[in-house]
Parts: C-alpha cells; sequence; structure tokens
C-alpha cells in the first residue's frame, strides 16, 4: 500500500476560524477540497470502465478490495484535457466513496473563514463551486463535494 | 409517539406482535376447517393475550383495545359459549389487519385512534349477536373505491374489481377495501342463511342475555387464572441481530474468499518453481485453510438464510379470500416451509408468488360445477412447495385445474404480434408456454389498463432474472398446470465464466450459459440484416458483445449460447479465461442501477472485473432496435 499517502498525518492542529483544503490542480484551476471529506490520496490505479455509464464516470476501481467509482472532475466542470492526471482523491460523500482524477495535488492550504467569499460567478461549473479564496497559492475554488455527487446520483 | 428510550422495546414489540398476528392469522384459517379443536383456540387465546399485554406495556391505546375486544371474543370460543363462524372469523381477521396497519402508523410516529366500529362489531358478536352490518352505515362499493382512491375502478363486476385490488404490490394493497369488499361479497351468499337466523332470535326469550352476562363475569375470573406468566417450552436459542452486522460480516467474508483464492493461485506458482519440505507444509496449512474459509463463508451465509415458511404462511389468507370471492373451492397445500433461502431473495419473492398463486386460482382452478361434470373433485388444489436440488433451492406452484391451452396461447402471441406465423410454426410447446411471461401478454379477453391482468407473468419473469433463477412450466389440458422456479442458494457469491471482449475481461454468471461453441465452428448468417446463428436446425439470435457494451466488436474467438429469461440467445467474445467463483460487489450508489451489469468483482490477481447481466444487454439491444 506503498502508494497511499494518509492525510490525517499533514493535518494541523484545529484553529476554530481556519478552515482546511485540500488544493489539487486541474488544468490551470486551483480547487480546494474540504479536507475532512477526503479518506486517503491514491496513484491512478487501473480504472476499469463500465459501458453505458454517462461521460462523467471514468470507471471503477480496487481500492483495498472495496469497488469505487472514479469520476473526471474535468468533464464535469467542462474543462479541456490536456494535462494527464496524476493522482485519485477518494472523497467520501453522502452517497458513499468516490475517487475523483486530479492533475497535482498542491498541498493542504488553510483558509480564515473570514476570507471565504460567496462564488461569484454563475452556471453550470459554478454550481459545484460554492467559495471561492485568495491563497497563497492564487485564487481557490471551493468545490462542493456533496452537491456534486448529489448530482450525479439524480441523473441516473 | 415513542419516546427514544422506548424505541428499543417497541421494535421488539413490532417483532413479537408480528409473530403473534401471523400465529392468529394460521390459526384462524385452520380453525375454518375444525372449529372445536381445543388447543388451536388456546393458542390463538394466548397470542392475541401476549400482544395485548406488550401494547398495553407500551401505551399502544388503539391496538389494546382492540386486541381486548378480539381476545374476549377468543375467550368465548375457547370456553365453548360461542361457535366459530365465518362471521366472526372475519372480524378477527379484521382486528388482525387493522393491528398490523396500527403498528406500521405508530412506528411512523402517527396518533393512532381506536376505530369504535370494530371494537363494537367484536363486542356485539361477543355478546352472540349475529347483526348485519348495515347498522354501522354501509358503505357502497362505490364509495368505498372513492375513499380508497380507486375511483377508475367504479362500474365493475365486483370480483374484477377485488382482482385489480390483489395484484397491487404487497404495499399497496388497500388491505381494509379488500375487506370491505370481501363482506359485500360474503354477504350476498350469506344473507339468505342470516334472514332465517335473525327470524329464530326474534322468538327466543330475553333472559338469555342476562344469563350471558353472569357467564361473562365468570369468563373473566377464569381468565385472571390464565394471566401466569406461560412457561417458556424453549431457552434462550435465538438471537436477533441487525441486518446490517450479519452484511458486514459476508462482505468481510467475501473478502476473505478473494484473498484465498488469490493466496491460492501464487502457491500454485511457488510450488511449480520449488520442491521442497517446507513447500509441502504450507501447502497442508494452505489446504486446510482453503477448507476452513469454505465452512465459514457457509456457516455466514446460513445465517442470512431464512425458512420459506416466513414466505409461504402469508399464502393461505390469499387463497382463502380469493377462493370465496371467485365462488371456488380451492386447497391451499403447503410443503417443504422448513427449507430456508437467502432473506433477500424471500422478501422479494412474495410479488411474484402472488401473482402465480392468483393465476393458479382464478385461470386453473375450475368453478366447482366444472370439476364435477370433468369428474374431479369439487375442491381444487393449489400446491405451494419448496425443495432443494444440488445448490439450487426450487419454489413450485402446482394446480390441478384445467392448464394452459397452448394453441390460445399461441392465437393471442400472433394477434398481439408478439410473434410471427413462421415462427409461431416452429414453436416448441415450451416455447410458446413461455410466451406467458412475455411483457404485455394476456390470454384474458380484456386487459385492464391499470397495473393488472397481463403484466403479471413478467413482473415473475423479471425477479426470477434478478436473482439469478430460472423458471420452467409444465401443463396438461385438464390435469393441472406447475411452475418451478428455481435460485441460487449462495446469493452473494456466483459462479461465472470469464471472458474478454476487446482486450478486458468480463464475468457471466455460468448458469445462464447453455453451450460455447469455438468461433469457426458456428455457422453464422444473417436474417434481416441481423446476425444469427443456427444451431441444430435453430436460429439464435447473435449479439456481438463488443458492439454491445459499446466497445470495440473484436474478433469471434467463442460464442457462448445463453438462456436469457425465456429465449436463447447467443453472444460473441473474443476468448475464455476460465470460470471462478466470484463475490458479487455493487457498484455504489453514484453509479447506480445500470442496466446490463449486475455488479462488479474483484479477482485473485486484483483486477477488477465487472459482471454482466444478460437479460439487460438483451433488454437494451431490443430497444436499440425497435428504436432505429
Amino acid at each position: 500500500m506503498a502508494e497511499i499517502v494518509p492525510v490525517g498525518e499533514v493535518k494541523p492542529e484545529k484553529v476554530s476560524e481556519v478552515e482546511e483544503f485540500l488544493g489539487i490542480s486541474l488544468e490551470k484551476e486551483l480547487i480546494g477540497m474540504p479536507l475532512k471529506k477526503i479518506l486517503t490520496i491514491s496513484k491512478v490505479l487501473e480504472i476499469v470502465k463500465v459501458p453505458y455509464t454517462s461521460s462523467f464516470i471514468v470507471g471503477v476501481m480496487n481500492l483495498r478490495g472495496e469497488i469505487i467509482p472514479v469520476l473526471s472532475l474535468k468533464q464535469i466542470l467542462g474543462l479541456s484535457e490536456t494535462t494527464e492526471p496524476t493522482r485519485i482523491v477518494v472523497l467520501d460523500s453522502k452517497h458513499g466513496k468516490a475517487g475523483v482524477l486530479v492533475d497535482n495535488i498542491v498541498g493542504v492550504v488553510r483558509v480564515p473563514s473570514e476570507r471565504l467569499e460567496p462564488n461569484p460567478m454563475v452556471g453550470r461549473y459554478s454550481a459545484y463551486v460554492s467559495h471561492v479564496a485568495q491563497t497563497e497559492y492564487g485564487l481557490m475554488e471551493i468545490l462542493d463535494v456533496d452537491r456534486l455527487v448529489d448530482s450525479l446520483v439524480k441523473e441516473e | 409517539m415513542i419516546s427514544d428510550e422506548m424505541r428499543e422495546i417497541f421494535n421488539e414489540f413490532v417483532v413479537e406482535a408480528e409473530e403473534n398476528l401471523q400465529k392468529v392469522e394460521e390459526n384462524l384459517l385452520e380453525l375454518e376447517k375444525d372449529p372445536q379443536n381445543e388447543e388451536l383456540l388456546n393458542a390463538t387465546f394466548r397470542a392475541m393475550h401476549t400482544l395485548k399485554g406488550g401494547a398495553g406495556f407500551l401505551g399502544l391505546k388503539a391496538i389494546v383495545d382492540v386486541a381486548h375486544a378480539a381476545e374476549d371474543v377468543l375467550g368465548k370460543l375457547r370456553s365453548g359459549e360461542l361457535t366459530l363462524t365465518p362471521e366472526i372469523n372475519d372480524a378477527i381477521l379484521e382486528a388482525v389487519d387493522f393491528i398490523r396497519s396500527a403498528i406500521e402508523r405508530y412506528e411512523a410516529g402517527e396518533e393512532v385512534e381506536t376505530p369504535e366500529d370494530l371494537v363494537n362489531k367484536l363486542r356485539s358478536l361477543e355478546q352472540g349477536e349475529v347483526k348485519e352490518e348495515k347498522a354501522q352505515g354501509e358503505e357502497s362499493i362505490d364509495e368505498l373505491l372513492d375513499r380508497f382512491g380507486f375511483s377508475h375502478l367504479k362500474g365493475k363486476p365486483i370480483e374484477e374489481i377485488l382482482e385489480e385490488l390483489i395484484l397491487l404490490p404487497p404495499d399497496e394493497r388497500p388491505s381494509e377495501l379488500i375487506e370491505a369488499l370481501d363482506r359485500i361479497v360474503a354477504k350476498g351468499e350469506a344473507s339468505q342463511e342470516t334472514a332465517e337466523k335473525e327470524e329464530e332470535k326474534a322468538i327466543q326469550p330475553t333472559e338469555e342475555t342476562v344469563e350471558e352476562k353472569r357467564e361473562e363475569v365468570k369468563a373473566g375470573e377464569l381468565k385472571k387464572e390464565e394471566r401466569k406468566p406461560a412457561p417458556k417450552t424453549e431457552g434462550e436459542k435465538v438471537v436477533r441481530i441487525d441486518v446490517h452486522k450479519i452484511e458486514s460480516l459476508m462482505n468481510l467474508v467475501g473478502e476473505l474468499v478473494l484473498e484465498r483464492n488469490r493466496l491460492l493461485r501464487i502457491f500454485q506458482k511457488l510450488y511449480d518453481e520449488y520442491q521442497s519440505k517446507t513447500v509441502d507444509e504450507l501447502e497442508t496449512v494452505i489446504s486446510s485453510l482453503d477448507r476452513i474459509v469454505g465452512d465459514l463463508q457457509l456457516a455466514v451465509m446460513k445465517t442470512r438464510m431464512q425458512p420459506v415458511k416466513r414466505l409461504f404462511q402469508k399464502f393461505p389468507r390469499v387463497v382463502r379470500d380469493l377462493a370465496r370471492m371467485l365462488g371456488k373451492e380451492v386447497e391451499l397445500v403447503l410443503e417443504g416451509e422448513d427449507a430456508e433461502m437467502d432473506k433477500t431473495v424471500l422478501e422479494k419473492l412474495e410479488e411474484p408468488l402472488i401473482h402465480l398463486i392468483r393465476n393458479a386460482v382464478d385461470h386453473g382452478i375450475e368453478p366447482p360445477d366444472e370439476r364435477e361434470r370433468a369428474g374431479k373433485p369439487r375442491k381444487g388444489i393449489v400446491k405451494l412447495s419448496a425443495y432443494y436440488h444440488g445448490d439450487r433451492i426450487f419454489i413450485e406452484v402446482y394446480d390441478d385445474g384445467r392448464g394452459i391451452d397452448v394453441e390460445k396461447v399461441k392465437r393471442k402471441a400472433l394477434e398481439k404480434g408478439i410473434i410471427s406465423p413462421d415462427r409461431a410454426e416452429k414453436m416448441t410447446e415450451k416455447d410458446v408456454l413461455f410466451l406467458i411471461f412475455h411483457p404485455g401478454f394476456s390470454t384474458k379477453e380484456q386487459t385492464s389498463e391499470v397495473s393488472g391482468r397481463g403484466v403479471g407473468m413478467d413482473v415473475v419473469m423479471n425477479t426470477v432474472s434478478a436473482f439469478r433463477g430460472t423458471i420452467d412450466i409444465e401443463t396438461e389440458k385438464g390435469k393441472g398446470t406447475r411452475i418451478v422456479l428455481s435460485f441460487p442458494l449462495t446469493v452473494g457469491i456466483i459462479r461465472s465464466l470469464l471472458v474478454s471482449v476487446d482486450g478486458k475481461l468480463f464475468a457471466i454468471p455460468i448458469h445462464s450459459v447453455l453451450e460455447i461453441i469455438q468461433g469457426e465452428d458456428a455457422e453464422i448468417t444473417t436474417v434481416s440484416g441481423k446476425e444469427v446463428l443456427i444451431l441444430r436446425e435453430l436460429t439464435i439470435p447473435l449479439i456481438n458483445l463488443g458492439e454491445a457494451l459499446e466497445m470495440g466488436g473484436g474478433k469471434v474467438g467463442y460464442v457462448i449460447v445463453s438462456q436469457v429469461g425465456s429465449q436463447k440467445v447467443a453472444f460473441t467474445v473474443e476468448d475464455l479465461f476460465g470460470d471462478e467463483e466470484v463475490v458479487v460487489k455493487p457498484l455504489g450508489k453514484i453509479i447506480g442501477e445500470v442496466q446490463g451489469i449486475s455488479g462488479a468483482t474483484i479477482t485473485g490477481d486484483g483486477k477488477v472485473v465487472l459482471i454482466l447481466d444478460l437479460d439487460g444487454i438483451l433488454k437494451r439491444e431490443m430497444r436499440s432496435i425497435t428504436f432505429v
């Protein structure tokens, strides 16, 4: 299990006004996923495509004996696909575990809650971005994980 | 409302109450045949009494009131002051139904009012009055239909309405309405009798009622003695376990099985590469580990198994009600009730079995006069049995009725355009019989718009294929019909054929595979632009599995002939990799149910392999053909 990097170890002590996100890069975007939603980060394992499913679902993979669906965030958000993903972030959603392909891991980003601004943009992409925040790495978009997974489940 | 601290007790009460209600129901049906059976009367009384006690403890007043009234009637039956009549039976069954629905409503946190009508009815029955129900302001059929939201059934003959209602899924079936209609039907038959009784009653002097009151007091005293706790016949041999705990146990064992397979594979390699004493020792350990894992798997499976009795005991009531309203005489024989099968399958079987039994009573069994003319006993027999054979369990519904008219089925299928005249000629009798499972097929002259007739049999087929079951049907004109369902005993683990398509591995459940033909030996031609396989003069539709799975077509290495639902279909695959036991894992909520893919498994070397559902793939193919 050498490819698994436990996130918990990087997690510093919690300060009440600071929220923690895992910053990931996706094409040119910097996206933050709430740290408490993240189970593990894994290398891109073999993904088996599931016929008859939408293009948002890349397939399923075997994560320690468990079958986990892998989602393409780029497809869902309508981004171009020029960079090869190198990691899979496994999220814990209310509909079960889900892997998300990401280009690179930027690291844990701590944002004071007053720096979180509601997303000013509208549209399909923006429906999944609850907030934006200025960080040391640039503007980070905060992903609404449950909403993302919810929309996939409802499409079925 | 049920407070949180009472929840646990309440949940226990629910389980226990259901057991007691089942017992009451079962016994009453039995008592109809043997009204003097004291043992049964005692058992019924006790069951109702226990139920009342439990409800009283939890303060479920509506249930206490009804159970109390019913218990009093049962008490008098037991002491011989009353004799069991169909009216009393109906009223107690009604009480059973009410208590069931009341429990559900309490469970949902609703308040339940005591149904005064029912309590009064039970009280007056207890007083020995056989009253016409008109007194309680009887509703007409139309009013009843309106009240329960079945206005569209208005104007139909009552038998037909009842049929429609009985066809509804069990949880939507308005039992109250059925009861009410049933009573109207029953009353039609009994009205003459009661009129006579009523007359007789009028002549009796009123003193008798006083006498009865006194008797009642005595009965009450007797009852007090009875209230000592009944000695427990069985110690604590049964433990109730949360299903989720068993599920997680199942998952763990499933994973253990996969790891074992992996270990066996690695060991095989090791064994081929090295020969030494240590490897031999390892072999002994591994083979006993293999055996233990197998036994463990079986043992865990068994915890999910439940006797089919749980399901079967619902049917005497269905048959009784149906026979009564259709004016038929039917005896339901149950066999092999102790056979056990997986809980999930068992639960899903209720609806299909109701369809099969309803069909047997309605279409199979002839009316008594017709049976007499045909030289058969007036009373028809419907037999529901369960038995094991190999690693499968069989459930059989048999009736000694008129059998299925094969020619009529064929005619109907032609009329409906389900089959072409050419095909009709070539079909064997069995092929024709399977047409009754075709969606939308019905031999009845009129089909209704409401879910119901004609839709029934394909429900059976769908359930059967969902649980990798098979179905067989035998019929003889004038003699009867036998429909046999079979299901694998183990649900979580299936033996599968591993195949490759466009370089990717897939698993096909082996129970649906009939035979495998080498690609070069297969006789393939086209019919109206579609490929078909010619196999011993049979023409079988051929599906390129690669194309069907929206992947590359690839070369045809093998052709797999399979039985999908009621028909044979052939699939081309690239290569075969033998068979393996696989643990079915769901794809998860995010992907959801995918028609054509029943799940995934992880092979011994850690690869994810999708398990194909050929039935679903075929349905997809058929849909794409009709829409093109």
